[in-house]
């Protein structure tokens, strides 16, 4: 509707021409702002009652109906997440340590694997690349007991380390999928001016592409973050170590009471805790998320 | 360059890893693994057995409630399992069945405190007339009551309700004075819950939902009254308004959250009753009563934890010194007694832990003659939030269709138990 009426009255300030139906445009500035601040309070109500209720008593937590300010603040709920286990630092240490290798191992990986994918020809290309897709459609509860025996085998049950192969495995048909797209967009001159200066196919990728297609990076890397940050099912069912626990596990097993009981102090505590640097690490990269998920789709 | 940063990087991050060697010498260490709701006194019973003995170690691992069966058995299965495992007691017969527990019936049966011990936890620590654990931690379905509720309502406090007729009139007493206070409360969607304290209203009342063990066991719920009977009293409670209506979506997440905050006249739980609601709620008045039956009558699901020894386990022997030393007298009324769970000995129930006050009384007799279901299907039957149980409690006592809903289930659990 707004566009229609745009239509008709062009912006002032803003040359016509390109992207000139915007909404924002043909509002005055006051009610833009509300309509904004709005849509970002809606947005951020569930953050905020989650702030609260973490600052309440356990009494006040499990209130019906809610008391919606805590009368009060009280650090009970953080001083049980400290104290219990071996303490949620330790456990964030092993969730940051998987996750960080799991950022690495799959950038790495789908790098190489994008990179050739598209710019290299070899038999069966289609053929393999349509098989990596496909593992995509195959759920990880399906994959859990034998995956199992297959840590067992290779003695990396109960270790972060064979955790984290788990995860960069999962995290591969996706963002080999992004990467290969990511290569495929970049124009084939570029490398062919690289070879005029002597570089080779390795080279090339390290000297130019690597710097084009960094939004695809940035993507895979942040998808790569945030899955093993998250993840819950492996850890639970290839942890069987209280002090190798990763941040989701140990929650639950913080949080849960008798018959299903849930504390939810607690729980949102550790949900605050967990929250933090995903928050942090998108407001910082967000500029390369949209960009590397769109690459390749509009070419 | 990149790249190779990263990879240096990825190596880094690696090693720490696999430097985390898994030799240990000196004295045997036993891995216990419990679910993680036994976490506020499992530690002080691991910790004071590791006080007392010098060649022996317990290292507990807390497994998340609702993922312990699923974890345990895989575990096993890859011959990575602890060396012990806590296990809530419905769930005993299941893992005994897939052989995946020790079968410890000769130490056993030299126990000179044998017949000391819980009979509902003992009948389930059976498999085919061979015992595969041992009762380990306790507890007891009774009826918790707010004692400053009924004295509003004009109710005394001394004189709990006896029969479900008085439990109907006392809900209604509390719903009248208004304000947002109910009578009664259960969390319709959870039939963990509602086995614990929905079952013993039958029981009580001299019907039963199982008949027999093994393969030729059969669901009852058709040929007993007296589920038709329970669920035609639940619908009563809930169509007259006396129960709070989140009670139909609750599958336990919020089970206490009503009593709690003293807006619920009455509440069936366990033993852990006790201690959540006085060390976090110290305004809230309660007293318990054993859950009756229809005409009077009373009994319980006597449940808690039976503690097994892995058929992967390679300290069997030292296990076993870990699991007579948790039912021994002194372990259970110093360690068990002492932190608010009930004691699985009957004498000690009956005396130290009785001794303590009425309330500890009334749980110490809801758990001596209380009973506990005995099926390896139980999880299927009854804990399944899509198993049959939690199935009828829901279309019979929400939906009203009470009749369809126990023909639709006795098919259902007949068709799951045939199946094996």
């Amino acid at each position: 509707m707004a566009i229609v009426l745009s239509r008709s009255k062009p912006a002032p300030h803003r040359a016509a021409a390109a992207d000139s139906y915007r909404i924002r445009d043909v509002m005055p500035r006051w009610a833009w702002w509300v309509v904004c601040s709005l849509v970002a309070a809606l947005f951020l109500f569930p953050l905020a009652m989650l702030v609260l209720t973490v600052l309440k008593s356990p009494a006040e937590a499990n209130a019906s109906p809610p008391a919606y300010l805590p009368h009060g603040i009280s650090w009970g709920n953080f001083g049980r997440l400290g104290a219990a286990g071996s303490g949620v630092l330790h456990y964030i240490g092993n969730t940051a340590l998987v996750s960080a290798g799991t950022t690495v191992g799959t950038v790495i990986v789908s790098t190489l694997a994008g990179y050739g994918f598209a710019r290299f020809r070899f038999p069966g290309r289609s053929a393999l690349f349509a098989v990596i897709l496909a593992t995509l459609m195959v759920p990880f509860q399906a994959l859990l007991t034998p995956l199992y025996m297959v840590m067992q085998f290779l003695h990396l049950q109960n270790s972060l380390l064979g955790l984290t192969l788990v995860y960069v495995t999962f995290q591969l048909p996706l963002s080999v999928f992004l990467m290969r797209n990511s290569f495929a967009q970049i124009p084939t001159e570029l490398e062919d001016a690289a070879a005029i200066d002597g570089c080779g196919s390795f080279a090339a990728l390290r000297r130019v592409m690597l710097a084009v297609v960094r939004p695809g990076l940035v993507t895979v890397a942040l998808f790569a973050f945030f899955a093993s940050w998250n993840e819950f099912l492996a850890a639970l069912v290839l942890l069987s170590d209280d002090s190798r626990y990763t941040l989701p596990v140990f929650l639950t097993t913080l949080v849960t009471g008798k018959l299903g009981a849930i504390e939810w102090g607690v729980l949102e505590a550790g949900v605050l805790v967990t929250m933090v640097p995903c928050v942090v690490i998108f407001l910082l990269l967000q500029r390369y998320y949209v960009k590397g998920l769109i690459a390749g789709a509009v070419h | 360059m990149k790249t190779w940063a990263a990879a240096v990087l990825a190596l880094l991050v690696a090693l720490p890893l696999v430097a985390c060697g898994r030799t240990e010498s000196g004295p045997t260490t036993l891995a216990l693994w419990a679910r993680s709701d036994e976490s506020a006194f499992l530690q002080s019973v691991v910790d004071a057995f590791n006080r007392t003995h010098t060649g022996i170690k317990v290292r507990m691992t807390l497994i998340p409630t609702g993922n312990f069966v699923q974890k345990f058995g895989l575990a096993v299965a890859g011959d990575a399992g602890p060396d012990l495992a806590s296990i809530d007691l419905v769930y005993v017969p299941f893992f005994a069945s897939a052989g995946v527990l020790r079968d410890i019936t000769p130490q056993v049966r030299r126990l000179s405190y044998l017949d000391k011990l819980s009979p509902a936890h003992m009948r389930n620590a059976q498999y085919g007339s061979r015992f595969y654990a041992l009762p380990f931690s306790g507890d007891a379905s009774v009826l918790y009551y707010n004692v400053d509720l009924f004295r509003q309502a004009g109710l005394d406090p001394d004189r709990p309700p006896t029969t479900w007729s008085r439990i109907e009139n006392a809900a209604t007493a509390v719903k009248k004075l208004g304000g947002g206070r109910y009578g009664f409360y259960f969390s319709g969607a959870c039939g963990g819950c509602n086995v614990f304290t929905f079952a013993p209203l039958i029981w009580a009342s001299g019907g039963d939902i199982l008949r027999g063990t093994g393969t030729s066991q059969q669901p009852s719920v058709a040929a007993s009254p007296q589920v038709r009977q329970a669920l035609q009293f639940y619908r009563r409670l809930w169509t007259s308004g006396v129960v709070p209506p989140q009670a139909q979506t609750d599958n336990g997440a919020n089970q206490f959250t009503p009593f709690e905050t003293g807006k619920v006249a009455m509440f069936a739980t366990g033993a852990f009753g006790i201690s959540t609601f006085t060390h976090d709620f110290p305004n809230l008045h309660f007293k318990v009563t054993p859950l009756p039956g229809r005409d009077g009558g009373s009994s319980s699901f006597s449940g808690g934890d039976e503690i097994a020894i892995s058929r992967t386990s390679q300290h069997p022997d030292a296990a076993w010194t870990f699991i007579s030393w948790a039912t021994s007298m002194r372990a259970q009324d110093r360690y068990f007694g002492a932190a608010g769970v009930a004691p699985i000995r009957t004498d000690v129930a009956l005396g130290s832990y009785s001794a303590k006050g009425a309330t500890y009384a009334t749980l110490a007799k809801a758990l001596v003659s209380g009973r506990a279901v005995y099926s390896v299907q139980e999880n299927a039957l009854i804990n399944d939030s899509t198993g049959p149980w939690t199935t009828m409690i829901a279309d019979a006592v929400f939906g009203g269709d009470i009749d369809g809903a126990i023909s639709r289930a006795q098919k259902a659990m007949s068709n799951t138990i045939s199946r094996g």
